[in-house]
């Protein structure tokens, strides 16, 4: 009996040990992340998206790339509206804000704009979740989607603005559901540990929106601390303290950043990100191998000249970053369904 | 009542509620919604104003609607699961 449980018991011990290391490193990063951003939620904001916003789209382009199949065989369908949803909502936003901006289109004008908008991409990622239900592993019930859908679309055309800000703050959630799925198929003690952590996430909410609720909105009529301001919400919630509003978006931006920059490399790459030998399409052939291989060299070369863009001029280039960036997050929702 | 009736009286009321929807005072600056030839819309802004919550009230219909058909789809399937079971 001893001859069967004495070797197992060092395994337990460094599983433990690793789940504990595990779930005192994420404890450790929502706090930090939480009193940060509540204390200085400007400096905070400029700071994460300078050192962050590059690395972690990167990250996630390298991560796209290795859960991408090299052959999509029946799934087809579904890559091609996905990825071409991704391109045609991306272009049609960039497009329209463009178009607006030039013509200093009135505040109707943004609404409907919005609306038709958010009403293409509720209607791309219902089709997409109807595809994936009829995928192996099934999902039959996720028929549900096509009316939570129609009433997804006829609250983004009786609210739009609080529809595409919603948006804003739900996208760095998305990040965590990520981190669950790999988890679960990489290391169950973890997920397990990491499911429990999760907790501290409402309760900072709640600590942050209990502590400046009451405060005054951030000092700065400067275009950065307008531009940080409106993107958490501020044009649209004038009742709300900016403090908090920008503090809770930081905050979570921050947690985002965390999961794809740390975490999803360490649970779901496990390997350096120029290292192609893992990336199905790389295994593909010679010429798909240079593809995978300049996609890698261009993301950084990217990254290289956002942070150059960042020192010379930070607004101008975080006004761009954000209009691109929207490609990242739509290319969230094809690989995000296809793990669930 | 028939699946059928019973959708066809949730295609009334969401009906129903599309208008009713149209008619509550909006949650920022929609003017009531105006009729014959001012349906028509006449600049960007009275447009969003009318078609949005119309618009609106159809989406709300639709999501009745739907949910309906998966209801008594699902009925359905569960009815010959059972059947099924008591053959066996």
């Amino acid at each position: 009996m001893n001859s069967v449980t004495a070797p197992a018991t060092p395994t337990i011990r460094t599983a433990s040990y690793s789940s504990a290391v595990f779930a005192g490193s994420i404890i450790l990063m929502i706090t930090v992340a939480c009193l940060i951003a509540g204390w200085a939620p400007l400096g905070f904001s400029v700071a994460t998206v300078f050192l962050f916003a590059g690395p972690h789209n990167w990250m996630e382009a390298r991560y796209f790339l290795s859960k991408m199949p090299a052959r999509w065989g029946k799934l087809w369908l579904y890559f091609t509206i996905g990825l071409g949803g991704v391109a045609l909502l991306t272009v049609t936003q960039i497009a329209m804000t463009t178009t607006l901006r030039y013509y200093q289109a009135s505040g109707q004008a943004w609404t409907i704009g919005y609306a038709v908008w958010n009403t293409l991409l509720i209607t791309w990622i219902t089709s997409l979740v109807l595809m994936r239900s009829r995928q192996n592993p099934k999902r039959l019930h996720w028929e549900i989607a096509l009316p939570i859908g129609f009433l997804l679309i006829a609250a983004t055309w009786l609210w739009p603005l609080a529809w595409s800000l919603g948006l804003v703050y739900l996208h760095p959630l998305v990040a965590l559901l990520f981190l669950d799925r790999e988890l679960g198929k990489q290391n169950r003690d973890w997920q397990i540990v990491y499911r429990r952590c999760l907790w501290l996430v409402p309760l900072s909410l709640c600590v942050l929106w209990c502590l400046l609720a009451s405060k005054p909105n951030l000092p700065g009529n400067d275009l950065l601390s307008m531009q940080i301001t409106h993107h958490a919400g501020a044009g649209i919630f004038s009742g709300i303290s900016t403090h908090l509003l920008v503090s809770t978006h930081t905050f979570l931006e921050m947690l985002h950043y965390a999961v794809w920059v740390i975490a999803v490399p360490l649970v779901a790459l496990r390997t350096t990100p120029w290292n192609l030998t893992k990336i199905p399409l790389a295994n593909k052939s010679a010429p798909w191998r240079t593809v995978v291989a300049a996609i890698i060299g261009i993301g950084v070369l990217v990254m290289l000249v956002l942070w150059a863009g960042f020192f010379v001029n930070y607004p101008v280039t975080r006004d761009l970053y954000f209009t691109l960036a929207l490609a990242h997050v739509l290319a969230e929702v094809p690989f995000l369904l296809r793990l669930l | 009542m028939t699946i059928h009736t019973l959708l066809l009286v949730l295609c009334l009321c969401s009906i129903g509620a599309g208008i009713a929807i149209a008619d509550i005072p909006p949650p920022y600056e929609y003017p009531s919604l105006p009729s014959g030839s001012d349906l028509i819309p006449k600049s960007v802004d009275q447009f969003f104003d009318i078609w949005g919550t119309v618009i609106a009230g159809c989406a709300l219909s639709l999501a009745i609607v739907t949910s309906g058909l998966i209801w008594n789809r699902r009925r359905k399937r569960s009815k010959e699961n059972d059947a099924t079971i008591d053959t066996d």
